[in-house]
């Protein structure tokens, strides 16, 4: 696990300094004793190791440095301030996501080929199909201005979560509910569901007992990547939404050249995929007995 | 009075190709204590008529005529919930294959005390306790240990022994057993055919079972019945069906099959396919096989007659005993 981060640190440090440009370059060429200045303060002109080796020194002790283009904030601070509004706003789109997925998918699972078979799957693939910021627009005008029952932007009270939560969870709700539907589908043929049956369990009770621990199983696997992928931040929403979240700061760092929040940002995220990824495994072994933590074999 | 008697069972699959009928016509009964024993080649409508019993056959299959009756009531007009109390309660199935039939996330305690909790009101505790005892019943080692593992922990045989524990957990009047044996390796199903032997002795309920093995069939059972393409072509005691076989289809059927019990010089296949159920013949469905085929058997279906030892549908017997008797001597 510290393998794979040091790895993706390393080869994020050597891209950022590949690429040509830098935050200081502009249209205008700065003073050269302007330019030495800031060179020396955020030490550009060291050697490249001496660089990577200080950027590793102070990552094991979590100092992402200074912001370059943000004076006196740093990227701990960036994170600190917009990590938290990401990942309310991740989880709570993940919550709803799975809420209104995996009932749909269940639904059309058992009505297969019905009428709330295709309601869903038509749903679903509208979801699938229907970027978030349109759906954001969409929700923004229907319930913000239309209806006027939620706020259409900011920050700061939980109903402002709600229509960014919603736009967010669309795509992952109809992936649920095509995923269950189809996992579903294929427990509800196993033998031991006629099993169940034949023992004499009403049909909910076979369902909930016998078929959905299994049938969720693979929406358990997309989990991990999902949750990490949507609590750093969707800087589309965040952007509708006037949201100070993670993900506006990183989509800005880049254009902004600022390789230390480009760099952190990456680090974090990586470390919290690894993390989850890593809790998404254990929670496995819990799910599903047939799987066993083996040593890895040297 | 039989404890199940079937009257003219008809369940067809409404496939995209047409009516597959599966089950056309099907009568027999089972007596209370009775083992009775349902043969015949792979797709004959053994294991729909098991469904059917159970009101568990799978669509686009549909039970579209006859009765069912049980203990009295007729199945097939029985509702939902009532036929949920009487599954897994006093009418309970083993399915063919132990590997795919055990739910691969519950622990045994769990499935297996599932019925006895629901059949039988009993608590966390006692339905344990009685789990306990139908593993030690079926003959499973360690049972404290084994209650919390799960089916990937058990072999192929274990895990059938845990299928028949769970088919009896609630004392079943009746058992229906689907080719118990055909999924496992051949000293496994000596040793499943042993304790279903045991059980048998020590146990009241009835049997039917369903099976391509005549060892069990003669060590278990008292009848016969013998199916083909969704037919009861004959039926009978255990000994008129092996000594004396009626039909010529059982002729066939008793030199094809292996039997554990005995050395077979060689196993002859039946010549021909089995029919296809999609169209119903006209006359008998074996004629197209049938060596003694007369311009009758083609044309009209035989009827079921009563013999001496059981009953037959074929029009040989018009011919009389001694014909039969000849005919049969021509392929042994
Ligand atoms: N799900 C199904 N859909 C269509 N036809 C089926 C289905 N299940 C069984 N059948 C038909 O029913 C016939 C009898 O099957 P089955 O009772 O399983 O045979 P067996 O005697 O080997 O147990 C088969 O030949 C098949 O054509
Ligand atoms: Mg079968």
């Amino acid at each position: 696990m510290l393998l794979v981060l040091w790895v993706i640190a390393t080869v994020t440090f050597i891209l950022m300094n590949i690429i040509p440009g830098g935050p200081f370059a502009s249209e205008k060429p700065l003073p050269e004793a302007v330019k030495r200045n800031i060179e020396a303060r955020y030490r550009l002109n060291d050697p490249l190791w001496k660089r990577y080796v200080d950027y590793m020194w102070n990552l094991i002790r979590w100092d992402l440095g200074p912001s370059f283009k943000y004076e006196g904030r740093t990227v701990n601070d960036i994170i600190n301030s917009g990590f938290p509004v990401s990942a309310i706003l991740g989880v709570t789109a993940v919550a709803l996501a799975l809420l209104l997925g995996i009932p749909a998918g269940v639904l059309a699972a058992l009505k297969q080929n019905k009428w709330p078979d295709t309601l869903a799957m038509l749903a679903a693939t509208v979801g699938v199909s229907v970027p978030s910021f349109i759906m954001a627009t969409f929700l923004m005008y229907i319930f913000a201005y239309k209806l006027r029952w939620f706020p259409a932007a900011l920050w700061g009270r939980p109903s402002q979560v709600v229509l960014p939560a919603l736009a967010l969870a669309g795509f992952p709700a109809a992936f649920f509910a095509r995923l269950t539907r189809a996992s579903m589908l294929e427990v509800l043929s196993e033998d031991f569901i006629r099993t169940a049956h034949a023992k004499g369990l009403s049909t909910t009770a076979v369902i909930v007992r016998h078929a959905l621990k299994c049938a969720l199983i693979p929406i358990f696997t997309y989990l991990g990547p999902l949750l990490a992928q949507i609590m750093t931040g969707s800087f589309v929403i965040e952007k509708i939404f006037a949201i100070p979240g993670l993900g506006q700061h990183y989509v800005t760092s880049i254009y902004n050249r600022d390789y230390t929040v480009i760099l952190g940002v990456t680090v974090f995220y990586s470390i919290l995929l690894v993390t989850l990824n890593f809790l998404v495994d254990l929670g496995y072994i819990l799910l599903d007995p047939r799987i066993k933590l083996t040593e890895p074999s040297s | 009075m039989a404890l199940l008697e079937i009257r003219n069972l008809r369940t067809s699959f409404f496939t995209h190709l047409g009516e597959v009928k599966a089950v056309d016509g099907v009568s027999f009964q089972v007596g209370e204590g009775e083992a009775v024993a349902l043969v015949g080649e792979s797709g004959c409508g053994k294991s729909v008529t098991a469904l059917s019993i159970m009101g568990l056959v799978p669509p686009p299959g549909k039970v579209i005529g006859g009765e069912i009756i049980f203990a009295g009531e007729d199945l097939t007009k029985l509702s939902g919930p009532k036929m949920r109390h009487l599954r897994g309660n006093v009418l309970s199935m083993i399915s063919q294959d132990p590997m795919t039939s055990l739910n691969p996330v519950l622990n045994i305690e769990t499935q297996l005390g599932e019925g006895l909790r629901l059949h039988k009101g009993m608590d966390a505790k006692a339905a344990r306790e009685r789990v306990l005892e139908l593993l030690n019943l079926v003959g499973i080692p360690e049972a404290e240990r084994r209650l919390r593992q799960y089916p990937h922990e058990f072999s192929g045989g274990m895990r059938q022994r845990l299928m028949i524990a769970m088919a009896l957990a609630c004392s079943p009047k009746m058992l229906i057993a689907d080719e118990p044996t055909t999924a496992l390796d051949v000293t496994i199903q000596a040793q499943i055919i042993e304790l279903l032997k045991e059980l048998k002795s020590r146990l009241s309920s009835s049997i039917l079972l369903i099976t391509h093995d005549m060892g069990i069939v003669a060590g278990l059972c008292q009848r016969v019945i013998v199916m083909y393409a969704g037919r009861v072509v004959e039926t009978g005691s255990v000994e008129a069906v092996f000594d004396d076989p009626q039909h010529p289809y059982t002729w066939g059927l008793l030199r094809s099959l292996p039997r554990l019990d005995q050395r077979k010089e060689r196993l002859v296949p039946i010549p021909g396919q089995p029919p296809d159920l999609l169209a119903s013949p006209q006359g008998c469905p074996f004629a197209p096989r049938c060596r003694w085929a007369m311009r009758i058997c083609v044309k009209q279906m035989p009827e079921m007659i009563t013999t001496a030892k059981g009953t037959v549908a074929c029009w040989l017997q018009e011919l009389g005993p001694q014909a039969v008797k000849r005919a049969r001597e021509e392929v042994a």
